[in-house]
């Protein structure tokens, strides 16, 4: 039969109608809309299981930024902007630093003078002193948005994450547990319900770890309070407050949505930074230098360009 | 025993599977004990909310049972409780009274000094009660309760391995060099050294030793097991239970890929998609895992694992370990963060390029920019 293009113009318009009265019913936020929040089989939980990601940018600058060419800059020239320094400049467009929003509440992380000018100094150094360059554990809640994907496992009692950077993770215990009564670079974590909101207190944490590539940072003072809030079967709006007294004024927060990954069978795959940062570790004391020399042709638009690399130890490095 | 020494390293890298200082004390010799691990009377398996069985806790896989059968049991299966004594009261007096006594520091600069560095502190197979299934070897099948032949190209292998190893030593013996326990290790590179002790060490099975202790989560959808060791924060595992495929061939992980699910009561975990950068007991890529866990009795689990890799063994080999339930409250478990601390792998390479400073002073200076523990 045909269809005229009066009615199919009249069905588009009522089926939109009918998404977006769906779409605008009061109480979305806590039923997760026309989908239900699953439930744990043989609890009332919300069921988090499976593989989970933040598709978000903050990992670069949690305070948010506009887009940047390169992670280590040359001043440019008088006038113009920013160019890419040495360590990045054969990356090109693929070393750019993608601009976003930010996600702290309230935009502003609350930091006292002096460390703020300590910020300001890592952000001038982030790459040879953020730590996860060399591929040390992010701690929390960086692990949540570096952009890699984690996978649940989900009981009553126990939620063990296992974060895809440097196969990293934690059990969150929302049973009784001791303090462990040592630190650890992914803290000690205790959660609980506050109805569809799993809230983790995370204490024990070193203070060597970083919020993001923008050299914010923290003591080993932290105490992170987490809220993961299913908002529908495939979201979590992800929320953590920060409370180090010795380097912020007054906690403050961040919110980040995670994605559930939607391919048939996802999984979490090795990627085993360790193995990938050992030319950047120690490459120094090899016996035979190993990078050194780079030439790579760009033919008319870029020229040849050679990169020299010249490693030597650290007084340290002899002095351990 | 020349190198009681040489025992615990390899208790500690490959997990425990090794009690070879035992092996020489015959104990009392008890014909046809039998014994299976079996379930307390009317105790019924524990079940999570969605029903299946309940594995979740931190587990204990540390046992002084030897991987191999020694020879001295022949054909025996099982220990007496009598036998079982007698060797852990052997090895508590090795603990107490032999060279590498607990308090006993060799005299510095001696080889026992460098060669037995770990203390009794590291060995923690020695606080350790022999295995609950009382078995005379952690090998269950082939019957003999040893590893099945090698193939003749393992075998070939392993031969020349071992004989370039010795010549090594006994060049080394004759030239003087005081230490023979590094002879043939190099520190020209990070990867000349053991993948351990780049922190990237974990190999699956993952059981006594430093994988003596396990964590276990579970949910629905998946199992989680987390290791204390290996790189980074350790190992961890997430096992889907979908009944998925395997990743495709050309994925390669070091803990391989792991797909599980319930056959009855018993979870059922198959791994295969291993790395050549790995190797238990020589299997590498072609490593492939069937293991079992079967909860027996309130604080015991059975863990079965069967090891297959066609390139090594003429057949697949199975073993049997009695995992202890642990307190779950104290919560005994910890974060390794072995690259996280790990300035030995610095101190080992920069120490060999002083010593070659040393050996041979360079007068061009740009040689001397590459010798880079010259200055």
């Amino acid at each position: 039969m045909p269809v005229s293009v009066h009615n199919l113009v009249v069905a588009i318009a009522v089926g939109g109608a009918l998404l977006a009265l769906t779409a605008f019913q009061p109480g979305r936020e806590e039923t997760g809309g026309s989908a239900p929040i699953p439930r744990l089989d043989g609890t009332t939980h919300p069921d988090i299981q499976g593989v989970w990601q933040a598709f978000s940018e903050v990992e670069h600058n949690l305070e948010g930024q506009a887009t940047q060419a390169s992670a280590v800059l040359h001043p440019g020239v008088s006038g113009g902007n920013p160019v890419p320094h040495a360590p990045a400049l054969a990356l090109g467009a693929w070393g750019g630093i993608p601009p976003n929003a930010g996600a702290v509440v309230g935009g502003a992380i609350p930091y006292r003078p002096e460390t703020l000018a300590h910020r300001n100094e890592n952000r001038l150094n982030a790459l040879t002193r953020d730590p996860v360059v060399k591929c040390l554990m992010p701690g929390v809640p960086r692990a949540t948005y570096m952009g890699y994907p984690f996978q649940i496992t989900q009981g009553p009692e126990k939620v063990m994450i296992a974060y895809g950077f440097s196969n990293a993770g934690r059990t969150i215990h929302l049973d009784e547990v001791d303090a462990p009564g040592i630190e650890a670079w992914m803290g000690h974590s205790v959660g609980r319900w506050e109805g569809d909101t799993l809230v983790v207190e995370v204490t024990d944490l070193v203070g060597e770890t970083w919020f993001d590539r923008s050299g914010n940072f923290h003591s080993a003072g932290l105490r992170v309070t987490e809220r993961y809030t299913p908002i529908t079967p495939y979201h979590i709006q992800y929320g953590a407050t920060i409370d180090d007294p010795a380097v912020f004024t007054e906690p403050w927060s961040i919110s980040v949505p995670l994605y559930q990954r939607m391919e048939d069978q996802p999984r979490v795959l090795e990627y085993r930074c360790v193995e990938m940062v050992e030319e950047l570790v120690y490459g120094h004391l090899r016996k035979e230098p190993l990078v050194q020399h780079w030439e790579g042709d760009y033919g008319r638009r870029g020229g040849t360009l050679v990169i020299d690399i010249t490693r030597r130890p650290t007084t340290e490095d002899l002095n351990p | 025993m020349k190198h009681p020494w040489r025992v615990v390293g390899v208790v500690l890298l490959t997990g425990g599977v090794a009690m070879g200082f035992l092996q020489g004390e015959p104990g009392v010799v008890t014909a046809g004990v039998t014994a299976q691990l079996t379930t307390p009377d009317g105790w019924e398996v524990p079940r999570t909310p969605w029903g299946d069985p309940d594995l979740r806790g931190i587990w204990d896989s540390k046992s002084t049972t030897p991987l191999e059968r020694p020879e001295e049991y022949a054909d025996r299966e099982f220990l007496s409780d009598e036998e079982i004594a007698a060797l852990e009261a052997a090895r508590d007096r090795l603990a107490d009274e032999g060279p590498q006594g607990r308090d006993v520091r060799a005299a510095p600069g001696t080889e026992a000094d460098v060669e037995g560095a770990y203390n009794n502190i590291f060995s923690t197979f020695l606080d350790t009660a022999y295995s609950r299934t009382k078995r005379t070897s952690l090998i269950v099948d082939p019957p003999s309760g040893r590893l099945p032949p090698l193939t003749a190209e393992a075998a070939a292998q392993r031969e020349a391995a071992s004989r370039l190893l010795t010549d090594r030593r006994e060049a080394a013996a004759e030239a003087g060099v005081p230490y023979t326990v590094d002879v043939g290790r190099s520190y020209d590179n990070p990867e000349d050294v053991r993948v351990i002790e780049r922190c990237q060490g974990v190999t699956l099975p993952c059981t006594g030793g430093l994988c003596g202790f396990s964590r276990l989560a579970q949910g629905p959808d998946s199992v989680a097991i987390y290791y204390e060791q290996g790189h980074g924060g350790g190992a961890y595992r997430s096992i889907p239970l979908d009944g998925r495929p395997h990743l495709p061939g050309h994925i390669r992980q070091w803990l391989g890929d792991s797909v599980g699910h319930w056959a009855g009561d018993t979870l059922v975990v198959d791994t295969t998609n291993f790395t050549d950068q790995t190797s238990y007991l020589g299997a590498a890529e072609n490593l492939y895992l069937v293991e079992r866990f079967t909860r027996l009795g309130p604080d015991l689990l059975k863990y079965e694992v069967t090891v297959e890799d066609q390139t090594v063994w003429t057949r697949p080999w199975t073993m049997e370990l009695a995992l202890t339930l642990q307190d779950n409250t104290q919560n005994l478990i910890f974060e390794a963060a072995c690259h996280e601390g790990n300035y030995s792998l610095t101190a080992m390479l920069a120490g060999a390029r002083l010593e070659e400073a040393v050996a041979e002073p360079t007068e061009d200076p740009s040689d001397a920019a590459t010798a880079a523990g010259a200055r």
